[in-house]
């Protein structure tokens, strides 16, 4: 047998050819982590942190970050959880979720045809640049979020409704109305007042709160610093700093390392893991964290009553709250969830487990030929988890299901354009409405922008009287009533209301549950406990 | 030794990609409960929605096998014509215009090009001219297109040797035509050099597949991928999930790895015989 050449080559031994490479990563690949564990193991990271927080900064681990970190554009938690801090309202959620004044000063006049509202401003507060706080910056932020082409989130709130807003003097401002609206209580409360050479930028937020933004790395940090002037009580905290992890598990490992103080959207999957750990607490709130759930009624399949019943009807409501909540979620119903206004906690027009007969009896009557559609998520992990479950729950019926995951900015565009057949995200509504959810509702109403083809006049005069009433309990008897329309019409039916999740060290004082149940997390609130 | 551990290697990937998903039950659907670890019931374990991962495993390795045994493939289509074509006008300004193109696309890393591609259409489905193309066909269409240098490069280099060896004069002396040549003397010449080649390029396949699904830009949801799994089983390491990344991972391995060696002994072999 004659050897092979290039083996009878000595200098062949030294050379690493693709063989001894591979040989050579395995063996990396095999002793490295057991390398690493050794070297990490025996530290105290408790004694750690209390050394760290000597710096009096605070470190928050989130999820993401915002391209535009203008809090008037936007309402998501993204932008809103960095902003809580920064920026103030003209009015305030006290410890009982009533809204109080903050920035103004008492209660708004309202005149007797209810169409104009009179606010008058502090005289003592200043922008984080030493600038007094002026009716003048309260129009600014309003004529934003309702310019077109700013692309504000809030326009939908506002744009049917408010005509004219006007400085009286420098801290007066009179707000003309369409027609009555008496939820523009909770959008005062809500919108966040920002000085009116920043209302336009999308890379600054100059506000008016305990800290102001020092500095930040586009997606990665942000760091905060106390506001020396603040006319309030100041922050207990030198600074606030936020860190992105996108990665759920790095924000968690983060965490357990002391790196961080607190994380949000801490994955559910890993909710045992964060109560096995001594040093971290979980906390899971009732907060208006929406599963938004639209079937476009304009086109095929959804377009069928008995098509949407039989989707409604056999969808995985206990798979979804079980395999990817972790059992931390209520059953959905209709749109309107446990920790809102309008809650019906004896809404039960679904069960928990698919009613399979019922639905295909649905379908027997469905005139629809389609037996199949296409879901659109967001791109999260936990978006796709969903999607999985209810697509694995209705193919029981013969309903063949497309998933697609769209990035923030296609979702939105699918949604407002209507190219959609079944659209689906997960969404904080508390920023932008308190303990109430008003945008996951617009699309029900057939005169919004965003309808998703339900007509239904009696719905439409319900929900007008929403916008309209300024009495709450009304309202709550109003949407508890179009919650149960939009549910049996099998026009939105979330599979269910989970809790937010949420992980901190137990170096740091808890947060605020009722905060939590308007998404706040109220970081400046927050003490170390070594402190 | 190392043949026999890549064609063991290669074989097994082989045989759970083919017969795996015959076997086991459907990938998608809700079997047991969630991080089950491995049992008769379900020898791979389950993973974080209670879903039979040897059956989502199988399901992967076959897209994987697939995906890439179709981009290779129609990478081969292109390139070898363009190859063959370029080494017949050997000097002249088709062969220097085919080289030229394929150096340009060689400037980018291969799967930063196909990373590249895919992002830029965004990740799903498209309609390209009216025709419906899904994300998988763009997969293939892209990982091919990262091949078509490579694989052309070694066809025209072998065909010119082949051209202008004495063999192919004396045909030409014979009256034998040019295309006769290329396609029935100098193409079957080449084919060894290539099919080297093919199984290295597989692994690169299978890899870059791998990468995709990882990152997102694969196979959607709820379909699985070798790299989608392991990507969603990154989180689960916290809870003690150790077969959730691990078995799907050493299953990659195995692909890579088989390819790698069945394809480095082959292209042993080769020189060896040309050594003789």
């Amino acid at each position: 047998m004659t050897p092979s050449p290039l083996r009878a080559d000595p200098s062949a031994r030294a050379t690493i050819d693709r063989r001894r490479f591979l040989g050579l990563a395995l063996g990396a690949a095999v002793s490295g982590p057991a390398l690493l564990g050794a070297c990490g193991a025996g530290t105290d990271t408790s004694a750690r942190v209390v050394r760290r927080h000597q710096d009096g900064i605070l470190r928050i681990g989130v999820a993401g970050a915002p391209s535009n970190i203008n809090p008037l554009d936007s309402g998501s938690e993204l932008t809103r959880w960095l902003a809580e801090p920064i920026v103030e309202t003209l009015y305030a959620y006290d410890a009982d979720l009533r809204s109080v004044p903050l920035l103004a000063v008492g209660e708004p006049e309202v005149s007797a045809d209810e169409l104009t509202w009179t606010v008058r401003l502090r005289d003592d507060v200043t922008f984080h640049g030493g600038d007094p706080l002026t009716a003048h910056d309260v129009v600014a932020s309003l004529d934003h979020i309702l310019d077109l082409s700013s692309g504000s989130e809030w326009i939908t709130y506002l744009l049917d409704y408010v005509q004219t807003f006007e400085a009286l003097d420098d801290r007066t401002v009179a707000i003309g109305l369409v027609r009555p609206y008496g939820l523009l209580r909770s959008h005062l409360t809500n919108l966040p007042i920002t000085h009116r050479d920043a209302v336009d930028r999308r890379d600054a937020i100059v506000g008016t709160g305990p800290y102001r933004l020092e500095r930040f790395t586009p997606g990665q940090s942000f760091t905060l610093v106390r506001h020396p002037e603040y006319h309030g009580e100041p922050g207990a905290f030198e600074g606030i700093e936020f860190t992105v992890f996108t990665d759920g598990a790095t924000r968690l490992v983060s965490l357990r390392q002391g790196k961080v103080d607190l994380i949000t959207s801490v994955p559910y999957q890993n909710l045992r893991a964060v109560e096995g750990d001594d040093d971290l607490a979980l906390v899971l709130a009732d907060s208006p964290l929406d599963v938004l759930t639209y079937v476009n009624l304009l086109a095929e399949p959804f377009s069928d009553a008995h098509f949407r019943r039989a989707v409604a009807l056999s969808m995985d409501r206990a798979g979804v709250r079980d395999r990817v909540f972790g059992g931390h979620a209520t059953i959905g119903q209709g749109p309107i969830g446990p920790a809102e206004r309008g809650w019906d906690p004896d809404l039960a027009v679904y069960d928990a487990e698919p009613d399979l007969d019922a639905a295909r009896a649905e379908l027997e009557q469905a005139t629809t030929e389609r037996r199949g559609f296409r879901i659109t998520v967001g791109t999260s992990q936990l978006g796709k988890e969903i999607a999985s479950v209810l697509a694995a729950g209705w193919a029981t019926v013969g309903l063949d299901v497309e998933i697609e995951q769209l990035a923030g900015g296609p979702w939105s565009s699918a949604w407002l354009a209507n190219e959609y057949e079944l659209l689906m995200n997960t969404f904080q509504s508390g920023f932008t409405s308190g303990p109430a959810n008003y945008l996951t509702l617009a699309p029900a109403h057939s005169r919004n922008l965003l309808s998703c083809g339900y007509v239904d006049p009696e719905l439409d005069g319900w929900l007008d009287r929403v916008w309209e009433t300024d009495h709450d309990d009304e309202r709550a008897g109003l949407l508890r009533q179009v919650s149960a329309r939009l549910a049996e019409e099998a026009v939105m039916f979330p599979p269910v209301y989970p809790r937010a999740a949420f992980a901190q060290r137990r170096e740091l004082t808890p947060l605020d549950p009722e905060q939590l149940r308007i998404s706040r997390l109220a970081p400046h609130e927050l003490r170390f406990t070594s402190s | 030794m190392a043949d026999r551990v890549g064609t063991a290697l290669l074989g097994a990937f082989v045989l759970l990609a083919v017969v795996g998903p015959v076997l086991a039950g459907s990938p998608t659907a809700l079997v047991g409960d969630v991080l089950e670890p491995p049992s008769w019931a379900h020898p791979f374990g389950t993973d974080s929605l209670g879903r039979d991962l040897f059956a989502r495993t199988a399901d992967g390795a076959r897209t994987s096998l697939v995906v890439s045994t179709a981009a290779v493939a129609l990478a081969l289509l292109v390139a070898v014509p363009a190859g063959l074509a370029a080494a017949r006008a050997h000097g002249r300004w088709p062969d220097q215009a085919v080289m030229r193109v394929v150096e340009s696309t060689q400037v980018v890393p291969q799967f930063v090009l196909v990373v590249l591609l895919l992002g830029l259409g965004g990740a799903g489905p498209v309609q390209v001219l009216g025709v419906h193309v899904s994300t998988t066909a763009r997969i293939v269409a892209c990982i091919a297109l990262g091949f078509v240098p490579f694989f052309a490069r070694i066809a025209r280099a072998s065909a010119v040797v082949e051209l202008e060896s004495e063999y192919v004069e004396a045909l030409r002396v014979a009256g034998v035509g040019e295309r006769e040549l290329l396609v029935r003397d100098v193409a079957p010449n080449v084919a060894p050099v290539l099919g080297a080649q093919v199984l290295l390029a597989l692994a690169i396949a299978v890899f870059a597949e791998g990468g995709l699904s990882f990152l997102g830009l694969g196979v959607p949801a709820p379909h699985p991928t070798l790299g989608n799994l392991i990507a969603e089983a990154g989180g689960q390491l916290l809870d003690g999930a150790w077969w959730y990344a691990l078995i799907p991972g050493l299953v990659l391995v195995a692909g890579i790895t088989g390819c790698n060696l069945v394809g480095d002994a082959a292209a042993d072999r080769l020189v060896r015989s040309d050594l003789r």
